[in-house]
């Protein structure tokens, strides 16, 4: 059962990687508007999962990104960063009945709204040092400013629709 | 020394976040080198396999505006033709070859692949690379105007610095007046960049047509660069800014050329031969 949903996991990073480079990069609707939803990937992971084990695969995620987008190792640099204090982040957001039966961060069981404030979190903390290592210099700080707000709410938006049509009918009618 | 092993255990979730920024922000320091980089890029095979796929199909959508400019480019060149041009008998026939009546610039088609407007570093993937004759430092334009240099070549694909790049560097020149300047792109808006550093650029009006200069070594000259949208005087020197709409249309360049500058090399060796000996 592990093993499945690690493939899983693997078969959806493929797809998000592809959708980010092939349809998201594509877009271009404004300058101030550059999604990425593949961080759904880290935003996803199992909550007990070890630390020694979380740093490499969210640093190879955001490496597979940087091939593609001839970044660099910016988007390694923020994976890192957001893998490192999602345990911080979980602990933040413990709701009132803690997280007894649950074992990874889904919208079906802990809810729309623990699960987008999670996802908004992470993704504006994500896009926050992206854009920044991007810019690199602060002389347009509105426009930053403007960028990674825009940016954070249409990719908290897209990964909450992602999470949606992944869950099952069964949770979707619970919802 | 016990307790400095067990203080490194009991915190090794902080020093491997720490060595892996430290590896990440290596690699984002050493990448914007770009001559100096050293890890593999979109120029290898597997992420160019993607792209080069996706662009297949990709294809089939926009033949219509493809037709368009292969069409707009055939009657441009239809009307260089020799049959085109009425020779005044008076005067001798204008030649298109240099002095030593030898090919100057030869163009290799290529189809872009890969392509970004919006980041404030943007590259373009083409489809074509050493095999097909293509090295680094190669011009890029198209129909209607420049596009970028060649900055990373592997066997089938290559990699071209865009003109939307904060570290693109070009000498231009205003078409009516020859008054020189530099380009520079902000990194905000991909349709306009700005032309720095031109002095005494006489009487402008908007729309005046910016080229390519004389003097780049890549570039052909007299290659259309775009339009002047406004222009201030910079505080504190006597140089101009210019503010420019660029020619070509980043959002949708599909076709472009490389260009071959035969006479490069010896250009490049000649200029060097002076820097080094240091006159």
């Amino acid at each position: 059962m592990q093993i499945i949903n690690w493939i899983l996991r693997i078969i959806g990073l493929a797809f998000l990687i592809l959708f980010q480079v092939l349809v998201l990069n594509k877009l271009n609707v404004s300058t101030y508007v550059h999604p990425y939803i593949y961080p759904m990937f880290i935003i996803l992971l199992p909550f007990n999962m070890p630390k020694w084990l979380l740093l490499p695969l969210a640093f190879l995620t955001g490496f597979s990104m940087d091939l593609f987008m001839l970044t660099g190792g910016m988007h390694a640099a923020a994976c890192v960063f957001i893998a490192f204090i999602r345990p911080y982040l979980i602990k933040f957001y413990t709701p009132i009945t803690g997280y007894e039966s649950v074992s990874t961060p889904s919208l079906s069981e802990l809810g729309v709204v623990w699960f987008t404030l999670f996802t908004i979190t992470t993704i504006f903390i994500h896009h926050s040092i992206y854009f920044l290592l991007q810019v690199f210099w602060l002389n347009d700080i509105g426009y930053l400013l403007l960028k990674i707000i825009f940016s954070t709410l249409i990719s908290t938006l897209l990964i909450v629709i992602f999470a949606f049509l992944f869950s099952s009918r069964r949770v979707r009618k619970k919802l | 020394m016990r307790s400095f092993f067990s203080f490194i255990i009991r915190h090794y979730t902080v020093f491997l976040f720490l060595l892996l920024e430290f590896i990440s922000l290596y690699f984002v320091f050493t990448y914007n080198n770009y001559q100096r980089t050293f890890f593999i890029n979109s120029a290898n095979n597997l992420t160019g396999n993607v792209l080069n796929t996706y662009g297949n199909f990709q294809e089939y959508f926009q033949l219509r505006e493809v037709n368009d400019s292969l069409i707009n480019e055939n009657s441009r060149l239809r009307a260089q033709l020799e049959e085109s041009i009425l020779f005044d008998t008076a005067s001798s026939p204008i030649s298109v070859i240099d002095t030593s009546g030898k090919q100057l610039y030869s163009y290799i088609p290529a189809q872009v692949i890969g392509n970004s407007v919006s980041e404030p570093n943007n590259f373009i993937t083409l489809n074509k690379g050493s095999n097909q004759g293509i090295t680094e430092n190669m011009a890029v334009i198209t129909s209607n105007g420049i596009v970028g240099k060649v900055v990373k070549v592997s066997s089938n694909f290559s990699v071209v610095m865009s003109v939307l790049h904060t570290q693109f560097k070009l000498s231009v020149a205003i078409k009516k007046n020859n008054a020189m300047g530099r380009i520079m792109w902000e990194g905000i808006s991909p349709t306009h960049v700005s032309i720095i550093q031109v002095s005494e650029p006489g009487q402008l009006f908007k729309g005046d047509t910016i080229l390519t200069g004389n003097n780049s070594g890549i570039f052909p000259p007299n290659i259309m660069v775009g339009t002047l949208t406004d222009y201030k005087k910079d505080l504190g020197s006597n140089y101009y800014n210019l503010n420019v709409k660029l020619s070509t249309n980043f959002n949708a360049i599909k076709y472009v050329y490389v260009v071959r500058y035969h006479l490069g090399d010896e250009r490049d060796a000649l200029e060097n031969e002076v820097i080094d000996a240091d006159y």
